[in-house]
């Protein structure tokens, strides 16, 4: 099945897939395990937010993820492939009942999804016990215990910071950095990030005490940063570290400028991707941002993604979410290839009596055992935000990170990239 | 020389929590009535805030033309926001829970729409231009439109005490917050009167919406941020009292911002240890449910 070409007008059509996809199952059973049909339909299981706080991260994750299937024809590894999706909401409940669906009912391959850590780390047990990977397109827990089941093609929150904290402790010299986040885990990862990184390489904070300044979080996200915006405004900061995503990156930017603290901007790439950056236009002019992608970066990869999804998309542009459910589209095209090559192999194995288990093992069926085995075989993605290979310890991407500047290219506003800051990853 | 005694980081962000409490003011004076006089419990106060605030959105032009056209539209939506939340908790006079689940159903729809119409990602509304800018207090800068709301405010402050301490039809509202029985009693219609109410309250949120959405711009959850805020302000206030909210209002907005800057390290939990603190006293001292 081919992915569907207008995502605005998918709903209902979505809604009778799944439904004509759970009536199949129902009546094919467990005539899955039949490898010898090569034609046989690859599943996978899509499940990112379509309701809740992350909904317009889950859009541009299905986006994403249909894009690239379209550009391989619908085809993973030259299988057909049948992408059901489903709900994550908040990370929770939901995101546990629709993987259980996807995986006992609807029997997928493999998960792809997860915006939020919250939803990895409910989701993980589950992965373990079924055998069935997931490749996160979003944010994941900092470690890991065991990542045997989880492979994400998205980043650490933690490296965003580290990345740049160089760079911002050599252009500040003995300047001081007021570093202000919202107070929940993410946050903290973020902010940590960089404050450790920035301490070890000699930089100090223009924070009260030293320590930087949390948001509150609960109840309400906070949204009104008067208050802080006139403490730096009364400091000897040269420059201020931040990081907000969605509404909070929206209102501080605004607040920013409105209140005129003159200090130059640093932050996390989120503050001015995708949303944030369509809401803010010029306000966020002059913005320094570390990511692991921008959409001026010039690749050829970049440059075929970017055309791609301009012209499905009235000229918009694409941002890091796109890209990593993107490529998670290309890590399953390469692992189902490296399995089927497996397949080929079994003449040769076959041939050699001395092993048959390991023939039988390389029989080269897609199954989610022969899957997980191939992510660890697989060689580089040829990813919009240039190539990169999954690190070995947390299978995380081991990356570059770029420092992006807010620009106009003509009418719109881009995150122009600069230069690369470093490459991390594990 | 007196300007840099007045102009220092404390006033600048008293003044700030003056122009978010008139605004809180704003919202919840419609929803303390609602609760108070018409005895609805509405969870979709936050709903109606947010429909003022994408209609802001969606008509600004960056002039005072578009500013006037999502006025008049907010007045027509909360007005028949109002009469529709009239009608539905009509069947659930004096079953405050069934209203409760029914008005919470409602804000849940109306969530999943905005979601539908207007997309999950967070707009920024700018003011019109004439007042989009900062003006230099001293060695601060300040946003114009937020002075301007606060001139808003204030006159919104008169003419709602007005309205309900001196107009013939706030003695009519106050008696029926006072009085229900003795009120129908005399003659009064205490279910037009709680018709009139919800509209008048719709209205109100709506229109805060459109005035607000430069300081609470539009995106998903606003509405239920506004809601609990609104609960705030009418629980510490006393339901039904325009002074009491007023007061309130302006209490939580200085906590949100002079609170969190004096100190910054129980910034999380500061406003829920005021709330304490201002039930306990208040209710030691005063009259709850006090009209005006």
């Amino acid at each position: 099945m081919t992915p569907q070409q207008t995502p605005g007008r998918s709903r209902w059509r979505l809604v009778v897939a799944v439904a004509l996809l759970a009536a199949v199952t129902a009546c094919t059973g467990s005539s899955l395990g039949g490898a010898d049909n090569s034609d046989e339909e690859i599943r996978i299981g899509l499940i990112v937010p379509k309701s809740g706080p992350y909904k317009s991260v889950g859009d541009d994750q299905v986006a994403g993820f249909r894009l690239a299937l379209e550009k391989l024809g619908g085809e993973l590894g030259g299988r057909p492939v049948k992408v059901i999706e489903a709900d994550e909401g908040d990370g929770k409940a939901t995101a546990l009942a629709s993987a259980r669906k996807l995986i006992e009912q609807d029997k997928v391959l493999a998960l792809v999804g997860g915006a939020t850590a919250d939803t990895v780390q409910t989701v993980y047990p589950l992965l373990k016990e079924s055998g069935v990977p997931l490749i996160g397109i979003g944010g994941r827990p900092s470690t890991v215990e065991d990542p045997s089941y989880l492979w994400s093609t998205s980043w650490l929150s933690q490296e965003t910071g580290a990345a740049i904290a160089g760079h911002l402790r050599e252009t500040v010299g003995d300047g001081r950095v007021w570093v202000i986040g919202p107070d929940y885990i993410g946050g903290h990862d973020q902010i940590n990030g960089f404050v450790d990184a920035f301490r070890e390489a000699g930089g100090e904070l223009a924070n009260p005490g030293g320590e930087p300044a949390w948001t509150p979080w609960a109840p309400t996200p906070t949204t009104e940063f008067s208050p802080y915006l006139t403490k730096i405004k009364d400091s000897d900061a040269v420059a201020v570290y931040t990081f907000y995503a969605g509404t909070s990156a929206v209102e501080f930017v605004k607040q920013y400028r409105q209140y005129g603290v003159d200090v130059p901007l640093y932050a996390s790439g989120f503050l001015t991707e995708g949303a944030p950056l369509a809401a803010l236009g010029e306000q966020a002019e002059g913005i320094y941002t570390s990511l692991n992608y921008s959409t001026t970066l010039d690749n050829a990869a970049n440059r075929d993604f970017v055309r791609r999804y301009s012209a499905a998309n009235d000229g918009q542009l694409p941002n890091l979410f796109h890209v990593s459910a993107w490529d998670a589209v290309l890590v399953l095209d390469q692992a189902v290839t490296e399995t089927l090559r497996g397949s080929e192999a079994v003449p040769t194995a076959g041939a050699a009596p001395a092993s048959p288990p390991a023939g039988a093992e390389e029989t080269g069926e897609v199954t989610s055992e022969s899957l997980t085995a191939a992510l660890s075989r697989i060689g580089s993605i040829d990813s919009p935000r240039g190539a990169w290979q999954f690190g070995p310890t947390n299978h995380t991407p081991v990356q570059a990170y770029y420092l992006r500047e807010v620009a106009q290219d003509g009418q719109v506003w881009v995150n122009r990239t600069v230069q690369t800051l470093t490459t991390l990853g594990s | 020389m007196g300007l840099n005694v007045l102009v220092n980081p404390y006033t600048m962000t008293a003044l700030d929590g003056v122009a978010y409490g008139l605004l809180l003011f704003t919202i919840a004076a419609g929803l303390t009535l609602i609760v108070g006089v018409a005895g609805v419990f509405s969870m979709a106060h936050g709903t109606l805030y947010l429909a003022g605030a994408y209609l802001a959105w969606y008509l600004a032009d960056g002039g005072w033309t578009g500013l006037a056209l999502a006025l008049a539209a907010a007045v027509v939506v909360g007005a028949v926001g109002g009469a529709g939340l009239a009608a539905v908790v009509r069947p659930l006079v004096d079953r405050p829970l069934g209203q409760v689940l029914a008005t919470l159903g409602i804000a849940y729809l109306g969530a999943d729409q905005f979601n539908q119409v207007f997309g999950a990602e967070p707009r920024s509304v700018d003011p019109p231009r004439a007042v989009a800018g900062s003006v230099a207090l001293g060695d601060y800068q300040y946003p114009i439109y937020r002075l301007l709301f606060i001139a808003i405010g204030l006159v919104l402050v008169v003419g709602l005490f007005w309205l309900v301490e001196r107009s013939r039809a706030g003695a009519v509202v106050r008696a029926v917050v006072a009085d229900p029985g003795m009120a129908a009693a005399t003659g009064l219609r205490t279910s037009a009167v709680r018709v009139g109410v919800l509209v008048g309250g719709g209205v109100l949120a709506v229109g805060a919406g459109v005035l607000g959405a430069p300081v609470i711009g539009p995106s998903p959850g606003v509405d239920t941020t506004v809601l609990a805020y609104s609960l705030i302000v009418c629980v510490v206030g006393g339901l039904g009292s325009i002074r009491g909210a007023l007061l309130a209002a302006l209490g939580v907005g200085q906590i949100l911002t002079l609170g969190v800057a004096l100190v910054p390290g129980v910034a999380a939990f500061i406003l829920a240890a005021a709330m304490l603190v201002a039930l306990t006293v208040r209710h030691r001292a005063a009259l709850p449910g006090q009209p005006a």
